[in-house]
């Protein structure tokens, strides 16, 4: 055996793969983006333990390029909760950004984190899930997107869902960084002033902030709702995907038939549009929604205009 | 035999037992479909000479890039009907492989392929053409089903009076009852003329609960819903020739096709053009289409 055995055996595999690269393909999008959230475990509920594996090998069989995980991860945030999550989110076999929910850093394990006053139980458990899972905040990009993600249950926020004077500088700052056009938020909480906002006076708010920063797209979970839309009053494309591990919200039915009410959604992109799809973790596929990415920026662009001449 | 010819072969074989099990190995990694079927509608061919029977061989081979279930064609499948067009489009269409059921367009039946044809009246030209037409494809009025839906084809060039093609009594009821054969519960229309010129067919397609209607002619890509019967409407543009008026960067592009993934009730629309990634078009959910009145 030759060493150029080897240069025979590497060049006919890239003939394989050029061969197979030109054959047909069922799938034609340009990459999938996969949305994950709300799994939250209960410490000693194997029930629960065991459906969030299940969700995470429906993650792998959707093959996708990146994966958001917009929070409640955990149950209640403690140490053994957030070992046994990243162990599971290992298997995932793409790139996974993450923020945390109220379910990690806000909701408390035992009585001496309940005594603690809400700042000081986020501080303390926000160093845990660090630990864990990285930075609470941040931006990747892929494709023509940029995808920003951050910790939405930030206790000096400016009002709920919590976005401080520092952060509304960081996410303009981010955002400008970036050149790609398509930017895409990634947080626990809803922040659209409809249909299921808590405040909406502090959500309006919230929402010139994203359109000040060129937000296209949110993905966000919390509510347990299934949402592909384009929000009537931001422009902006909403995406949740209800929850991988439990039942979804009673106000939607639709989605429960026939057991299914718990799953993940992906958007599969096709240059300057995508299409949302719901997929339970038993049963068959809902596409939800097509979206002409270009035309919804231009309406997001146009508010943008709209705010800096009320300014 | 030389130990450097042994040597050859050897290299030669083992290369030959890579290539096959790297593709094997790579074939096992593309990620598995998940519609459950995949219609392709293609319109307007209509070649007329070689560069637009080249965009007829590359549209062949796209539609059987995209694999699927079934194909539909909304007419003006020839640039005059003339039966060579017909010998050789007919070869073109033998190698989808897939079921493909057709109807006739304008340019099929009406437009004059000759001096003798011309000197026809435009019902007697139909009437010759559509019976070439037959020769070549079968039945011009079928009804075909496919999974939860009946797919009805139909002539609308069909000639009863002498200025514009409409249809007769007799054709409402023959329509109405075949639409009535099948318990299929989600019924979809194929014509090359477009909904609004459809005339008095339109009422009997609300009569039988159609939800859809697949057309050609006009080279506009349209996937939405028709304002006055709120039924969906889709056309394909032409599968050779540039497209008229269409929505916002689809006008830069070259010629296609239009294909749904189904998922039981819900089609994702899609418009292929020969070069470039496929645009998504639209989600559909036929549950919401017109009942039955």
């Amino acid at each position: 055996m030759h060493w150029w055995t080897l240069g025979v055996c590497l060049l006919a595999l890239a003939v394989a793969r050029a061969f197979t690269a030109g054959s047909p393909s069922d799938t034609d999008y340009s990459f999938r983006i996969v949305q994950i959230s709300d799994t939250q475990p209960e410490p000693d509920k194997e029930l629960h333990w065991e459906r969030t594996a299940e969700a995470i090998t429906l993650v792998n069989s959707l093959e996708p390029d990146l994966v958001v995980f917009p929070g409640d991860i955990t149950h209640s945030g403690t140490e053994v909760e957030y070992a046994r999550m990243r162990e599971l989110i290992a298997k995932i076999k793409a790139p996974v950004h993450l923020v945390p929910g109220n379910h990690d850093n806000v909701v408390w394990a035992d009585e001496s984190e309940a005594a603690l006053p809400y700042g000081e139980r986020h501080r303390r458990k926000l160093v845990l899930y660090k630990k864990y899972f990285g930075a609470d905040s941040w931006s990747v990009e892929l494709g023509n997107f940029q995808f920003i993600g951050f910790d939405s249950g930030e206790p000096d926020g400016v009002a709920w869902p919590g976005i401080s004077a520092a952060r509304e500088k960081w996410l303009l700052e981010v955002s400008r960084k970036s050149s790609k056009p398509y930017k895409f938020l990634v947080t626990h909480y809803q922040m659209e002033s409809w249909p299921y906002s808590v405040d909406p006076d502090s959500s309006n708010h919230v929402s010139e902030i994203l359109t000040a920063a060129g937000i296209l797209g949110h993905m966000h979970g919390h509510t347990h709702r299934v949402e592909a839309r384009q929000d009537p009053e931001t422009d902006r494309l909403v995406f949740n995907s209800g929850t991988a591990s439990h039942r979804l919200h009673e106000a939607q039915p639709e989605f429960r038939l026939d057991g299914s009410h718990r799953g993940v959604m992906y958007l599969d992109v096709y240059d300057d549009a995508m299409v949302a799809f719901w997929k339970p973790v038993d049963g068959p596929v809902r596409p939800l929604g097509a979206f002409d990415l270009k035309e919804a920026l231009a309406a997001v662009k146009r508010r943008r205009m709209a705010l800096s001449v009320t300014e | 035999m030389s130990t450097c010819a042994r040597n050859a072969l050897f290299l030669m074989g083992l290369a030959l037992v890579v290539v096959c099990l790297g593709r094997t190995a790579i074939a096992q990694e593309a990620p598995k479909k998940q519609y459950g079927s995949r219609i392709v509608l293609l319109s307007d061919l209509e070649a007329a000479n070689d560069a637009e029977w080249k965009r007829v061989e590359e549209v062949f081979n796209l539609v059987n890039s995209l694999r699927p279930d079934l194909v539909l064609v909304a007419g003006d499948i020839t640039h005059h009907g003339a039966a060579d067009d017909y010998e050789r489009i007919k070869k073109w269409i033998a190698t989808i492989k897939a079921p493909v059921h057709l109807v006739p367009g304008r340019r099929d039946t009406l437009v004059a392929a000759d001096e003798k044809e011309a000197d026809l009246s435009i019902k007697e030209r139909h009437a010759l053409k559509i019976t070439r037409y037959k020769e070549y494809f079968g039945e011009d009025t079928w009804s075909v089903e496919f999974g939860e839906y009946q797919f009805v084809g139909f002539d609308s060039t069909r000639v009863t009076t002498p200025s514009w093609p409409n249809t007769s009594q007799e054709d409402h009821e023959r329509l109405l009852s075949i639409f009535r054969k099948s318990s299929k519960p989600y019924k979809i229309f194929l014509t090359h003329f477009p909904p609004d010129a459809l005339g008095s067919v339109s009422a009997i397609l609300t009569q039988a609960g159609v939800a859809g209607h697949l057309y050609g002619y006009t080279h506009r890509v349209r996937a939405g819903r028709d304002p006055l019967t709120g039924r969906f409407v889709f056309n394909c543009g032409s599968a050779t020739q540039p497209l008229h008026g269409v929505p916002s960067d689809l006008k830069k592009r070259d010629h296609g096709v239009m294909y749904f993934d189904v998922y039981g009730a819900v089609w994702v629309c899609f418009w292929k053009p020969i070069r470039g990634n496929p645009r998504p078009l639209g989600v559909f959910s036929l549950v919401e289409a017109p009942s039955k009145k």
